[in-house]
């Protein structure tokens, strides 16, 4: 018994060497990798011709003309390549759930026929005001008043969190799937960083996460919980109107379940979250149907103190000044996203010091956009605007990929106005600062990450594209010569 | 006498007002007959790029081009220096500036796109804005046998002004439309034309028979052989419009038993659309059957550059898909092979040219994007460059008339801030037959996209 308990011993531990071994080599600490290109954008002083990038423990040791390579340091020459940082995307959507209205059905199987739903409908007794709503009829009360057969038919259900409008103790980490191809995708755009951001269905929802596009597991998480997520406007109160979930996946919609239907309502929920905050403080009772859960109170109480950054989704100019005037009630800081019209806001945004992180452009809005009446109103130009204005601001794709990715945004705020370096500050300096990332993100100076691109002209040229991807030091992507 | 001797005030101010109206309202201004495009980086697209030159355009013609041409003297002088001078993009294949892309019925081919183009559809407006000058307007491809389609240039107030040439080609897809199989669609395609060889048959057999009613005659012979004596009787008039255009298709020549009768149409082409690589090979044999090979041109999906080889021992030119990069899912494995379709064309030696990608997509609905991606992967410059210009003009027929700058042919130019794959430049003018048609300065919906916001005039938060 005891000899094999010691053999079981004996294995498990060679094993456990093997791998620690394996993951020693992985991680290759000890390599020195020399990347030597036409030009690199350091974002850090100006661009240097003919530079050299040197490369030790995963961080950048020297930039420069003319630096030694250091011996048994692995060269990556690229003669007609131009290096920048790996580029970050300070507001994220990793695999998006997009409302089936987008795109179809999100069920397997297929969708129900029309005359499936239109069974349904019949099936419901809609003069009865007592009928009691079966998955049989669609699984929600449908009123003949208030829906008209043409809506009846073609259902729109939500997949929106149901426990509560203010959720800020939901870490978006938690449904962030590390395998997804999603992040392959990104890093084919020289995307090296991602704020990955809640999504907008709550009046304040889940904390964003911080995660690097490529590597190891171990070292993909940057920051597992950042800044709580605000939105403002139609989102969450489309969703409140929207508040129906499909057949056999929940009780209807109650006073226990309230939603804001108006801008109103998300406004009231959002100033009363912060107050019933502040009184659970003081030790006083809350109460109300729409109160925060319990475990947001400490989470709400750290955002008053300036602990937790606050982000808001804000699109037009009203609730640019809705989020300008609640957060000035509770002396906030905060960062804002999306912003479609913070064109028409700049001297306010310019006078509270509100950093932006604008985007996506786009000539017709696709996806959830396709969805909200918030998008009428879009200037190619709102980059070139906000730089004028001197905001702060970055750029960034959401949840758009590839030829509308983060890069070809800012190839797209160039063409309306803004320079080169100006874009793509927007897209590595500027959120890495935002981020609270500084000198280790999104330059190419001593000290910083090494987190590069190699592309195989100038970054923001339509003919550019990324040869070799290096994140904290490691090649995770490379083409060949 | 008149009955009313006094003339009304009101009236003659009327006709007063009407003759400054006649004034005001000249007739369509008579473009000047030499325009002369000077100092710009001309990029003929056929020859090497001409640093400062000068294009000279006579009643809408090319006439000169080169770093020195004389300029007459009644020329109007239009300086691009510092600019780029490309010639006039093609949109080689969509439906767009029809109502509707394809009929509910699948076999169609006696329509004509022209009958439902709307000339003022914003459709036009962005191909102006894009640079894109010559259109062929061409049923969808939910269809068997489609339609017959039209170049058109984005401009003109009805479709006759707009027009650059009549349709030569008709919309076939291989590919099944939605609902349907593909022995359905196969079997559909194939009875069209076995019908039009019956239709013949038949017209042979009527002509012959009225032919001898005219003389008083009775027949005497059987169905064979009365066919065979009508073959040659069959006049063009004859064939109804359901048939003339399938029997273009065919060659034009009556065949009648298998026994060829006189030709009585112009041929016509065909887009034939293969959404799958496996349509590749049945469109072939189709076109083969059909004695339309020749003049066939393959409209191709993202999963045809499987059939690479295939398409390379045909030969026939291809238009591209919008979406340039084909990506596929491994069941299995979840992971995403991608394949940049336009290199492996370019790399089997085709034909090709490119269409503008998805419509939401800001950067790809422009063809000179689409150019600048296929450099991005390794397509030559000039190929690139020519598969939004004489490519599709080659591909159209048209490429004595359109598709580069060069002596002989329109004058359809577009001036570009910069060079035309650089991404941040942007169309300033374009010339259609040598009349400006488009100048961004004037753009009044993209000043729009372009204005600044209105904050001062906003109240501010407390």
């Amino acid at each position: 018994m005891t000899s094999m308990r010691f053999v079981i011993t004996a294995v498990l531990g060679l094993v456990l060497l093997t791998f620690s071994a394996a993951i020693a080599v992985e991680k290759g600490d000890t390599e020195v990798i020399v990347i030597k290109a036409r030009r690199i954008h350091t974002l850090n002083g100006a661009p240097i011709d003919g530079g050299t990038v040197v490369i030790r423990n995963g961080r950048i040791e020297a930039v420069g003309r003319d630096l030694a390579v250091p011996e048994g340091a692995r060269v990556i020459a690229r003669p007609d390549g131009v290096v920048t940082p790996g580029l970050i995307d300070a507001c994220c959507t990793i695999d998006p759930e997009i409302p089936e209205e987008a795109t179809g059905w999100p069920f397997e199987g297929g969708q129900p026929s029309l005359w499936r739903w239109l069974g349904e409908y019949a099936a419901h007794d809609h003069s009865d005001p007592d009928h009691v709503c079966t998955p049989e009829c669609g699984g929600r009360p449908v009123s003949s008043a208030d829906m008209p057969l043409a809506s009846a038919t073609l259902p729109t259900f939500t997949w929106t969190e149901q426990s509560s409008e203010v959720t800020p103790h939901r870490l978006v980490i938690d449904s962030v799937n590390l395998f997804s191809n999603d992040f392959a995708r990104l890093l084919k755009g020289g995307v090296t960083t991602v704020y990955v951001s809640a999504d907008s269905s709550e009046v304040i929802g889940g904390r964003g996460t911080i995660l690097k596009t490529g590597g190891p597991l171990s070292e993909r998480v940057v920051r597992r919980a950042d800044a709580v997520k605000a939105s403002l406007g139609g989102d969450p109160s489309d969703r409140g109107l929207r508040n129906f979930l499909p057949p056999y996946y929940g009780p209807p919609p109650s006073i226990l379940t309230r939603r804001p239907t108006t801008r109103m309502g998300v406004e009231w929920v959002f100033r009363k979250a912060f107050y019933d905050a502040q009184r659970v403080q003081d030790g006083r009772e809350i109460y109300g149907a729409d109160m925060p859960p319990r475990q947001a109170i400490p989470v709400l109480l750290q955002v008053l103190a300036g602990e937790v950054p606050l982000r808001i989704q804000a699109r037009l100019q009203l609730d640019i000044f809705t989020a300008l005037r609640l957060t000035a009630e509770f002396n906030l800081k905060f960062t804002l996203e999306e912003a479609t019209e913070a064109y028409r806001c700049l001297p306010q945004l310019k006078q509270a010091g509100v950093p932006v992180i604008f985007g996506p452009l786009y000539m017709t809005p696709k996806g959830f956009r396709s969805l909200t009446d918030e998008v009428s109103r879009p200037r190619l130009n709102s980059p070139k605007q906000l730089a004028d204005a001197g905001i702060e601001f970055a750029l960034t794709a959401q949840e758009l990929r590839d030829e509308e990715g983060l890069v070809r945004q800012a190839m797209l705020a160039v063409q309306s106005g803004l320079t080169p370096e100006q874009a793509l500050r927007a897209v590595t300096a500027t959120p890495a600062a935002l981020l609270g990332l500084s000198d280790q993100a999104g330059v190419v100076a001593p000290g910083a990450a090494a987190d590069l691109v190699v592309w195989s002209s100038e970054p923001l040229d339509a003919t550019s594209r990324p040869l070799v991807v290096l994140i904290n030091g490691r090649v995770v992507l490379e083409e060949g010569n | 006498m008149r009955s009313k001797p006094r003339f009304p005030a009101f009236v003659a101010s009327w006709l007063c007002g009407f003759v400054a109206l006649c004034a005001v309202a000249q007739p369509p201004a008579v473009p000047p007959e030499h325009v002369a495009l000077t100092g710009g980086h001309i990029i003929p697209v056929v020859g090497a790029p001409i640093e400062k030159g000068t294009v000279l355009i006579e009643r809408g013609k090319i006439v000169a081009v080169g770093p020195e041409v004389e300029i007459p003297y009644d020329a109007r002088v239009v300086n691009v220096s510092g600019k780029f001078v490309f010639p006039g993009m093609i949109d080689v294949h969509t439906w767009r500036g029809l109502d509707i892309p394809n009929e509910p019925r699948p076999v169609t081919p006696h329509l004509d796109a022209a009958d439902a183009l709307d000339p003022s559809q914003l459709f036009f407006e962005d191909c102006l804005r894009l640079g894109v000058t010559a259109v062929h307007v061409i049923p969808g491809n939910n269809a068997v046998l489609g339609g017959l389609g039209r170049v058109v240039r984005p401009i003109g107030l009805t479709v006759a002004e707009m027009t650059i040439a009549e349709g030569e080609f008709l919309k076939i897809a291989v590919t099944p439309r939605a609902g349907f199989d593909r022995m359905v669609q196969m079997a559909t395609l194939r009875e069209t034309f076995l019908e039009l060889d019956d239709y013949l048959a038949k017209l042979a057999e009527k002509r012959y028979e009225d032919k001898l009613k005219e003389e008083d005659k009775k027949i005497d012979i059987g169905p064979a052989e009365a066919r065979k004596r009508g073959r040659e009787l069959i006049r063009a008039e004859d064939v109804d419009d359901q048939h003339r255009n399938v029997l273009r298709l065919c060659g034009g020549q009556v065949r009648v038993a298998g026994e060829a009768g006189p030709t009585l149409f112009k041929p016509l082409g065909a887009f034939v659309y293969c959404g799958n690589a496996m349509d590749v090979g049945l469109a072939v044999q189709i076109a083969k059957e059909n004695a339309f090979f020749d003049r066939t041109v393959l409209v191709l999906g993202g999963e045809c550059h499987k059939a690479v080889a295939e398409l390379k021992q045909v030969a026939r030119p291809v238009v591209l898909p919008g979406e340039l990069v084909y990506r596929e899912t491994n069941p299995l494995t979840g992971e995403v092979r991608e394949t940049f379709v336009p290199k492996k064309i370019f790399d089997a030696g085709l034909l090709f040219a490119l269409v503008p990608g998805p419509d939401d997509s800001y950067a790809e609905r422009m063809l000179t994007y689409q150019a600048a991606q296929c450099v991005r992967y390794g397509v030559p410059r000039d190929e690139a460059l020519k598969a939004i210009t004489l490519n599709p003009a080659r591909i159209l027929r048209l490429d004595k008339r359109l598709g580069s700058i060069e002596p002989g042919k329109d004058a359809d130019l577009v001036i570009f801030s910069g060079d035309p794959l650089d991404f941040s430049s942007v169309v300033e003018q374009v010339f259609i037959d040598g009349i400006l048609a488009y100048e961004r300065a004037k753009d009044v919906r993209l000043q729009r996209l372009l204005s600044p916001g209105t904050s001062d005039s906003t109240p501010k938060p407390e």
